[in-house]
């Protein structure tokens, strides 16, 4: 981590004589404003406390980076963990700014102030649309009832017996078709998905079991007619058709994808 | 894990970011969410959650001797909001880099997603900014 930001107040916090006031961040190098929030920091306008501070969540963020192997592994992997906590921190703003705009009415503002606050109001609903973007790729993030990402899905049901495999794939596979993945030809996306992934992994694996259970329910809902549009069968046949398939997999889904 | 009930829901013993009503955002002042994303240790996470509420709880008390904003508390507060929204762009682009985004599934498209959001977000910094405008209270 290059140009960390110093102790004391430096270009980054730019100050008058006596006040601290909060950096001017380049995106580019935003990991050096780890730590503490600008709006925490913002009451401290004493430099010398608000430098002390700025240090400490610099040092708590790289010790942190050094230590997490110590820690449990990231639910979702480290990818979506990161991605989850932008969204806390965008919601965060949003908050933020929706109170700068309602101090129209809290405070008493002058004229400029007043037109600040104004878009602040604007841009607090600009933030909440980012916000439920993000949101909508990440629903398991903030409903414990939406169905986990494959990749964690599959490190925690690879080890297991077939059995408890089967139902767990059918529990994930369901809790994706009520959520609309199985409209019109939406089940074709994660159908892909999970065939790339078996192949990739080569020998069997749970995203083979996923895979045919995926498919087994939507022959339990399809006309044969329907789950041929849809290359059920040949799917079904290349899932069954990768190496070491043990045999009571090939048993349990023989005749199924027909 | 028994047959009937795998749990495919619920984390593992990690802390995992929190889910923020915006209208509650005071309640979650102290450290960015993505510094608190590393300490996954749910007791060590606590603990700097409750840290960093205390000292701004403790900080805007208003009983100091600091010195007084330089620009007024509404515009320092603004200041302050758009340094954390060029963090949050930075972050952002930095989840959409090349190599992310040129990955397969569902990964490779949000690190697509999350490159479009930084350009939102850059644009709502930008426009605060530009209200702020160019003077920051230094002599």
């Amino acid at each position: 981590m290059s140009n960390r930001p110093q102790s004391t107040p430096s270009t980054d916090t730019p100050t008058t004589p006596g006040a601290a006031v909060p950096a001017v961040i380049p995106p580019a190098r935003f990991e050096d404003f780890e730590g503490f929030r600008e709006t925490t920091l913002a009451p401290f306008t004493d430099p010398e406390a608000n430098a002390v501070l700025r240090g400490l969540g610099t040092l708590l963020y790289d010790m942190a980076l050094e230590y997490t192997a110590h820690w449990p592994h990231e639910p979702c992997g480290a990818y979506f963990h990161q991605v989850r906590a932008v969204l806390a921190d965008l919601r965060h703003l949003q908050g933020w700014l929706a109170h700068l705009a309602a101090e129209v009415s809290a405070s008493v503002l002058d004229f400029e102030e007043e037109r600040v606050a104004a878009v602040c109001g604007s841009l607090a609903a600009d933030l909440k649309t980012a916000g439920d973007t993000l949101e909508s790729q990440i629903p398991w993030a903030v409903d414990p009832d939406a169905p986990l990402p494959l990749a964690e899905v599959f490190l925690r049901c690879d080890p297991l017996p077939f059995e408890e495999q089967r139902a767990a794939a059918r529990a994930w596979v369901l809790k994706l078709l009520t959520r609309g993945a199985g409209e019109g030809d939406g089940n074709t996306r994660p159908l892909r998905e999970l065939r790339e992934l078996a192949d990739r992994v080569g020998s069997f694996s749970f995203y083979h079991v996923l895979g045919l259970e995926m498919l087994a329910l939507l022959r339990e809902g399809k006309t044969a007619k329907a789950f041929a549009s849809i290359n059920g069968p040949a799917l079904t046949a290349h899932f069954l058709r990768a190496a070491d398939v043990p045999a009571e997999v090939r048993a349990h889904y023989a005749g199924k994808g027909e | 894990m028994d047959a009937d009930t795998a749990d495919t829901s619920t984390p593992a013993a990690a802390a995992v970011p929190p889910i923020i009503d915006p209208e509650s955002f005071h309640d979650f002042e102290g450290f960015r969410e993505t510094t608190l994303s590393l300490f996954t240790d749910p007791e060590h996470n606590a603990a700097l959650r409750a840290t960093g509420r205390l000292i701004f709880t403790m900080a805007s008390e208003g009983d100091n001797e600091w010195p007084a904003e330089p620009e007024g508390a509404l515009r320092h507060q603004c200041r302050a909001a758009v340094a954390d929204l060029r963090f949050l762009q930075g972050f952002l682009g930095m989840l959409g880099r090349p190599l992310e985004c040129a990955r397969a599934g569902h990964d490779g498209h949000l690190a697509r997603l999350a490159l479009r959001l930084s350009g939102q977000v850059s644009e709502v910094a930008d426009v605060l900014d530009r209200e702020l405008g160019a003077w920051r209270g230094e002599e």
